[in-house]
């Protein structure tokens, strides 16, 4: 987080700064950057930054070099007494040279013009006249050098003489030596042909005139150096004499010379003499070592720009610089510096610390010096890189750029080298032979880079980072690692916090296609693609269809199958059955899941509008479909995933091999590795959040707020389905866990439409009103038959209905009868005694408590003589109080009359386990126990038959039924293991209070499948409850 | 988008002399009708801290609905700036965002950190964005909204 005071607004460049009127031309032509000593001196057809001295001069920073040359030269010119001097210019090709000998030229032809040239020498230094020659070696042929007096000059010395001393001084020289090239003059000759007074000789490039020749091979060629020695020593000796003579020299960091040499040099000397490419290459090469030796004898070597090359540059390409703008952008970069050091001093690089730093922006100013030093050590270090009009050349394309661009900035940097401009993208790619960055330029810095800036709304700060990023990265010879306080220093702005460098560039190395994280926040732009390419391509080749599999998988076992049945990605809603069960259907889109919760047949082809059935149970069912938009989010990012992992495997394939490309795939799969952990959970969250479209028969789609998807976190764990039910809920669309219906509502709005029992339309089954519960409108979702069962309850309860079990007891709002026609019993039921959970099952029968057949459920018949099991004609023997029975005759005998206090069903059954559970069912007691026996010996494969596989015996005791679920499921997996295993199974029940008198109505009245099990049932003195 | 098909939607006001933002949210009304709710209000000083995510918001709609009157200007209404009045749809994704800084603002005063927990919010992916959304308006919404504010700066 960044602190401190707001950064001070800076003036931008385009206020403070007036470009010189060429840089801003409609055509940047080469010649305005490219001086030419011959077009000055010869041709006459320099442009007028070169050819015309007063706006030459006005261009030219006075560095302290030239200046220094300047005067040393011209104190010998003055010097009429002693040895003149001979002066290298030693740089490499495009090293400001031939700018300081069309300076030196142009003061020495106005010499005595005290307004020209005054910021270099003053007019008090200079003779009045100075007699001056220049050739360029460049513009010349091997045995052509000029057309002078109607005639081809052929040697450089006929050509001094010609410019020294016009046609009277040629013909002097004819006299004496032929024009031959081959033919050295003699030194007296040579010394001839000077003129009295000073003199000032200027010899360009003659590296490419000696390679013109031959090089080292030709005799024209050492006959050349000869005559330049010769004019060295000349100058050496007479007074008022200056020679200055250039050579590219061998500069440290420079590839070899000709690969310096621009296409138009290297073809001059291959028209001289028709040779090859190479051979003029060798050629350039042999005549600098040549020269360099004989160069080496001037008594001065001079670097006429020396470290003045910002001053150089801006003086050439701006007529004004605003110093207060210079030096308040200076204060308010200083300023953002410190104090995004103090927050983050990582992002900060060394050099941007001391104070003096706040002069060097100023100096530099409009340029960011980290820019000037980028092109300095970064590109200069190319070796097709001219350094001063390579340099001078592209910042008037820069210059141009923002000057003609959309916004103006307050310091140009690296970050505003707009490469979408086909000026600064061919000076930069082109012609520093880096075309093979073209594809990263495209797709990073024309597409990545905009696109992370539109959608983090971050401005152009990635576009900018990747500029940086990118100009640093061009020198690839070794290759360039970028820190990123160097980044955050190319790139970053006064009204930045800090850390948007940083933060553009991770997010570039993550999505980019050539930008590469080489940890430790060090980044390249590479040719060559990154793992983010790789991975592009490989999502390129997955099929879409291939994607909807993981996100269905996630969203199906995230919605769950409880409590509602889960119905997947049914095709129509022909799929999904007339359930009367609580019902979820995943749908894979909207409409589907329209259709599905209002008819439950499927639409007829060809006839989309035809006669449907509705759906019947229209309450139990609940539809789930995905928002289109999220859903394709979730199926991008699962087609991602599945590519990744495609991607992973074939670079784990390719590091296994440890041939050819294992060490990238090892970085791809380092750069990968992040992704890969990531999607998962990215694909399945977003699968989560697509299928937010909860559809209900009778309301318009609800969204499922994120609140109800958001999920496991701290262990909270839910599922879809409890999510969606939550939500419903919520809404009071579903019932809640332990709701009832009203009775009230079911007595005027569900019987009424209920189907009635055998034609008595005030009785009705209980499965009948749950079915007419789940057609009618208006009803809330009901997730389970709970609540109607607990309305059936609360409506005998309430007196809106009455209830006939199974079992033959009747249940009324304050009665409850049990036993046998014959030997019905009634009892009043007590004040605020509670009924049991009311069956909906076809079995149960429910009717209007004032129907003639519900009263026949409370009558009592006429009473025998005699109470009680005694008085019946039975052979058995009763007992009077607390006996037990182990037969179902004498057990339904006694519970006529007595209350059933405990009863044990033991089975032997093949499903024994499941048939005692059921009858504890069967009798709702309040804490059954369940023993279980299983034995057998285990099964043996044939092969094994002769081992003794030895017995199993295992046993459960006294396990509460409730409990015994996991057991009991074992116990059975166990059996199956067996050769034909013994199981044996009893449930142990009790009963006390009123559950007792309902259990011996349950034993009159039977149970299911009651021949299976053996009893020992004991009953309660006869009237007890 | 339309308002009928938006998941989110925001609508300038002023209040007291200064401009609000509210945004709004699709869920289930009073009625059981899935509609546009007022989810959470982003205060003068959060709307300026949020004014880029706000901006980049409103311009994300692939499809802005055209204007009622063609033949008036493009026929696509100007998204930016947020005219004080009408309702604009925002997507899901944005949308998300834009609620999560919502609420993230709400009750601070942090000149200095808002605009830094706005940034954050704007790089999270929309995803993230409505997982923290569901966190932040959900039962435990307040410790949510507490391990949010740190996470994204918006506190020390």
């Amino acid at each position: 987080m960044g602190s401190g005071t707001a950064p001070k607004a800076t003036g931008t460049v385009r206020q403070s700064c007036v470009p010189r009127i060429d840089v801003l031309g409609e055509d940047l032509e080469d010649a305005i950057y490219a001086a030419s000593l011959d077009a000055v001196v010869r041709r006459k057809d320099a442009p007028p930054v070169y050819g015309d001295a007063g706006t030459f001069f006005r261009n030219t920073h006075p560095s302290q070099n030239l200046r220094a040359v300047a005067r040393s030269i011209f104190k010998h010119l003055n010097d009429l007494t002693n040895p003149g001097i001979a002066v290298r210019l030693n740089t490499g090709f495009g090293g400001g040279k031939t700018h300081a000998l069309i300076a030196l030229w142009h003061l020495a032809k106005h010499s005595g013009d005290p307004n020209l040239g005054k910021d270099i020498i003053g007019a008090e230094h200079r003779p009045d006249r100075v007699a001056v020659a220049a050739i360029d070696g460049q513009s010349l042929g091997a045995n052509a050098v000029a057309l002078r007096e109607g005639r081809w000059l052929r040697t450089l010395w006929h050509e001094l003489a010609w410019q020294l001393g016009g046609g009277e001084a040629l013909a002097r020289l004819d006299a004496h030596v032929l024009d031959d090239p081959a033919s050295l003059p003699a030194y007296d000759i040579t010394a001839s042909i000077l003129p009295p007074g000073p003199v000032l000789i200027l010899l360009d490039e003659i590296v490419l005139y000696v390679a013109a020749q031959g090089g080292a091979n030709s005799p024209e060629a050492t006959t050349t150096l000869l005559f330049i020695r010769q004019l060295m020593a000349i100058a050496n000796a007479r007074p008022g004499l200056a020679l200055v003579i250039t050579d590219p020299g061998a500069q440290a960091g420079y590839g070899g010379l000709t690969e310096q040499l621009d296409s138009e040099r290297l073809r001059r000397v291959m028209q001289a003499r028709n040779m090859t490419a190479g051979e003029a290459a060798r050629a350039v090469n042999d005549a600098q070592s040549m020269i360099a030796p004989e160069a080496a004898r001037a008594v001065e070597e001079v670097d006429p720009v020396g470290d003045e090359s910002v001053a150089v540059l801006t003086r050439r390409l701006f007529e004004r610089i605003d110093p207060a703008a210079a030096a308040e952008a200076a204060a308010a970069y200083g300023d953002t510096y410190d104090r995004v050091r103090a927050d983050h001093p990582h992002l900060i690089p060394a050099e941007a610390v001391p104070a003096t730093y706040r002069a060097e922006i100023a100096a530099a100013y409009p340029f960011h010096p980290r820019l000037l030093r980028t092109v300095r050590e970064r590109l200069q270090a190319i070796p097709s890189f001219q350094r001063s009009r390579g340099t001078l050349r592209l910042f008037a394309r820069i210059v141009k750029q923002v000057w003609q661009g959309d916004r103006d900035v307050s310091i140009i940097t690296a970050g505003d080298l707009d490469l979408a401009v086909s000026s600064t993208r061919a000076e930069l790619l082109d012609r520093l032979q880096r075309t093979a960055f073209v594809p990263a330029v495209e797709a990073d810095l024309f597409g990545h880079a905009p696109e992370l800036d539109a959608r983090f709304a971050t401005g152009d700060t990635h576009t900018r980072v990747a500029r940086a990023l990118l100009l640093e990265s061009l020198q690839i010879d070794p290759p360039v690692i970028v820190d990123v306080a160097d980044l955050t220093l190319a790139t970053l702005r006064p009204s930045d916090t800090g850390t948007e460098p940083l933060e553009a560039v991770r997010r570039l190395a993550e999505a980019a296609w050539h930008v590469l994280d080489l940890a430790g926040d060090k980044y390249r732009f590479s040719v060559e693609a990154s793992a983010m390419k790789l991975l592009e391509e490989e999502v390129q080749r997955t099929a879409e269809t291939d994607a909807r599999a993981p996100v269905r998988t996630a969203v199906q076992s995230y919605f769950g199958t409880t409590p509602l049945k889960l119905v997947s990605w049914p095709r129509d809603a022909a799929m999904v059955g007339a359930a009367t069960s609580g019902t979820l259907v995943l749908c894979e889109d909207l409409d589907l899941a329209r259709d599905i919760v209002a008819y439950q047949d499927a639409p007829v082809r060809g006839d989309p509008h035809g006669s449907r059935i509705r759906r019947l149970y229209r309450n139990v069912i609940v539809a789930v479909a995905p928002r289109a938009d999220l859903a394709a989010t979730a199926y991008r990012l699962a087609r991602r995933h599945i590519a990744a992992q495609a991607l992973k495997e074939r670079l784990d394939a390719t590091v296994a091999v440890k041939g050819q490309g294992a060490l990238a795939a090892a970085l791809a799969l380092e750069q990968l590795r992040p992704y890969l952990q990531r999607l998962p959970r990215e694909m399945t969250e977003a699968a989560r959040q697509a299928w937010n479209q909860v559809v209900l028969p009778e309301n318009e789609p609800l969204t499922l707020t994120e609140e109800y998807v958001t999920t496991a976190v701290g262990g909270g764990a839910t599922t879809g389905q409890q999510q969606v039910l939550k939500m419903l809920r919520a809404n009071g669309l579903a019932f809640e866990d332990g709701a009832a219906l009203g009775s009230g509502i079911i007595e005027s709005k569900i019987l009424p439409g209920t189907a009635p029992h055998e034609g008595d339309a005030d009785l009705f089954t209980g499965k009948a009103i749950a079915e007419r519960a789940y057609q009618a409108s208006g009803m809330a979702v009901f997730p389970d038959d709970s609540p109607v069962r607990r309305g059936l309850q609360a409506a005998v309860r309430d007196g809106v209905l009455a209830a006939k079990m199974a079992d033959g007891s009747a249940h009324s709002s304050t009665q409850y009868a049990y036993g046998p026609q014959a030997d019905r019993q009634v009892r009043e039921r007590a004040p605020g005694q509670d009924l049991p959970l009311m069956p909906v099952d076809a079995m149960t029968i429910y009717g209007r408590p004032a129907a003639p057949a519900v009263k026949a459920w409370f009558a009592v018949p006429d009473k025998p003589d005699v109470d009680g099991p005694a008085a019946h004609a039975c052979h058995c023997t009763a007992p009077a109080t607390g006996d037990t029975v182990s037969t179902w005759d004498l057990a339904k005998r006694y519970a006529a009359t007595r209350p059933l206090v405990r009863l044990s069903l033991v089975t032997e059954s093949e499903k024994a386990i499941e048939d005692a559970i059921a009858g504890a069912r069967a009798f709702n007691a309040t804490a059954p126990r369940l023993s279980v026996e299983v034995g057998g010996k285990p099964r043996v494969p044939a092969s094994a038959a002769s081992d003794q596989p030895g017995d199993v015996a295992v046993s459960l005791t006294r396990v509460k039924v409730t409990d015994a679920v996991q057991l009991t499921q074992a116990v059975i997996n166990l059996a199956r293991t067996l050769e034909a295993p013994g199981i044996g199974a009893q449930v142990d029940m009790e009963f006390t209070g009123d559950a007792a008198p309902r259990a011996s109505a349950k034993v009159v009245a039977g149970i299911a499948n009651e021949d299976r099990y053996k009893i020992e049932a004991t009953f309660g003195p006869e009237g007890a409850s | 988008m339309t308002l009928k098909e938006a998941p989110y939607a925001v609508r300038a006001t002023r209040r007291n002399g200064a401009e609000v933002v509210h945004v709004y949210r699709r869920e289930p009304d009073a009625k059981r009708r899935d509609r546009l709710q007022r989810l959470v209000t982003l205060g003068p000083l959060a709307r300026q801290a949020g004014e880029a995510l706000l901006r980049r918001a409103v311009d994300a709609d692939p499809k802005p609905p055209v204007a009622r009157r063609r033949g008036k200007g493009t026929g696509r209404p100007a998204v930016w700036p947020l005219a004080v009045g009408p309702f604009r749809a925002v997507t899901a994704e944005w949308g998300a965002r834009i609620a999560l800084f919502a609420l993230v603002a709400r009750g601070l005063r942090d000149a200095a950190r808002l605009p830094l927990a706005a940034r954050h919010v704007a790089e999270m992916t929309g995803t993230d964005a409505a997982w923290w959304v569901g966190l932040a308006t959900g039962a435990r919404a307040d410790r949510g909204l507490r391990a949010l504010r740190i996470l994204v700066d918006a506190v020390a």
